[in-house]
């Protein structure tokens, strides 16, 4: 698995796809697991933030909103060269309609 | 709404009740008791077996069926709601165009997207939390105001967005982003969603006890999960 350099990802990841998920009693396992080297706070909090997400992604992927310009601009060349680039809502189009 | 022993910011606690209590109340295209059944139908979902024959096809168009659940709401807005609760990376603009040809209108469709995104925060956190889900808001009686932004405009987004301009703030980002003005269509949609939001993160400088790198790459796990290309 690729690691990228912030601390404590694997927790992170880990805790991130069971809240997404639903594996609410592996959640439960894996809270404690962290707890190894997270406090209860930053465990809280990082379940605060995939939460969050959770609802703005459906947001984003229910009003095919577009990239902001700015941003389409200024990370073009990353998202060139990472193969994000290829990714938008018309391709889901092309992908899943009948 | 939570118990005081978690470790949830006044702010989160605040939000979230709000939420809660605002989806009891008629919107301005739902009467409570439809806001609050939509709440109803999300969670139903979650258990739904054609939602789940859906999840496993190629396309989740190619499987037709009924919905598990008992709702006031028409069939073209329950199914709207279990799609996007169960599969929302699936969601295109082909089917957002034949759900409108129903009748449904743009301002109804943000509305729907603004309770069922609220509700899934909320339930998301509970569960995370290994909290039972909230109990459903009581509904209110009042009757929907019909308002809207009539300014909206098109960004090439699916449907009009509140209008602003493209500045950029002193953390390099927009200040004001797509995503904020992709339900401006309606503005009780956008505050109700960003009530909820907004205390579980932000842009730069995150309040929270993880640090902002670590709050992005939560961020971006979701959005793969969830095929969010935004």
């Amino acid at each position: 698995m690729t690691h990228i350099g912030v601390s404590n990802e694997t927790q992170l990841r880990s805790l991130t796809d069971a809240a997404i998920h639903g594996a609410w009693d592996t959640l439960t396992e894996l809270r404690a697991d962290a707890a190894a080297v997270m406090d209860t706070q930053q465990i809280t909090d990082v379940l605060v933030v995939a939460a969050a997400f959770n609802g703005i992604t459906r947001v984003a992927d229910a009003t095919g909103i577009p990239l902001d310009p700015d941003t389409a601009r200024t990370t073009f060349d990353m998202r060139e060269s990472t193969g994000i680039q290829r990714f938008d809502y018309s391709e889901k189009s092309a992908r899943y309609d009948l | 709404m939570y118990p005081s022993n978690l470790l949830l910011s006044d702010n989160l606690r605040h939000g979230h009740s709000a939420s809660w209590d605002a989806i009891g109340q008629a919107g301005d295209f739902f009467t409570a008791a439809q806001r609050v059944d939509m709440v109803r139908c999300a969670r139903a979902a979650v258990h739904c077996e054609l939602c789940q024959q859906r999840k496993q096809a190629l396309s989740p168009y190619a499987v037709s069926g009924t919905h598990d659940g008992d709702s006031l709401l028409e069939p073209e807005l329950v199914d709207m709601i279990h799609r996007l609760r169960t599969d929302p990376g699936r969601l295109t603009y082909a089917w957002f165009e034949q759900l409108i040809d129903t009748g449904l209108s743009q301002q109804e469709y943000v509305e729907v997207v603004s309770v069922v995104t609220t509700s899934v925060i909320v339930d998301t956190l509970h569960q995370s939390l290994g909290l039972p889900l909230a109990a459903l808001p009581d509904p209110s009686p009042g009757k929907p105001q019909g308002r809207f932004n009539s300014k909206a405009v098109d960004s090439g987004a699916w449907v009009p967005v509140m209008a602003a301009a493209n500045d950029v703030a002193e953390h390099g980002l927009p200040s004001v982003p797509n995503i904020v003005r992709s339900m401006g269509l309606v503005p009780s949609a956008v505050e109700l969603f960003f009530t909820t939001f907004s205390p579980h993160y932000s842009l730069a400088d995150i309040q929270l006890s993880i640090s902002q790198a670590q709050a992005e790459f939560v961020a971006a796990r979701v959005s793969s999960i969830n095929e969010c290309f935004y």
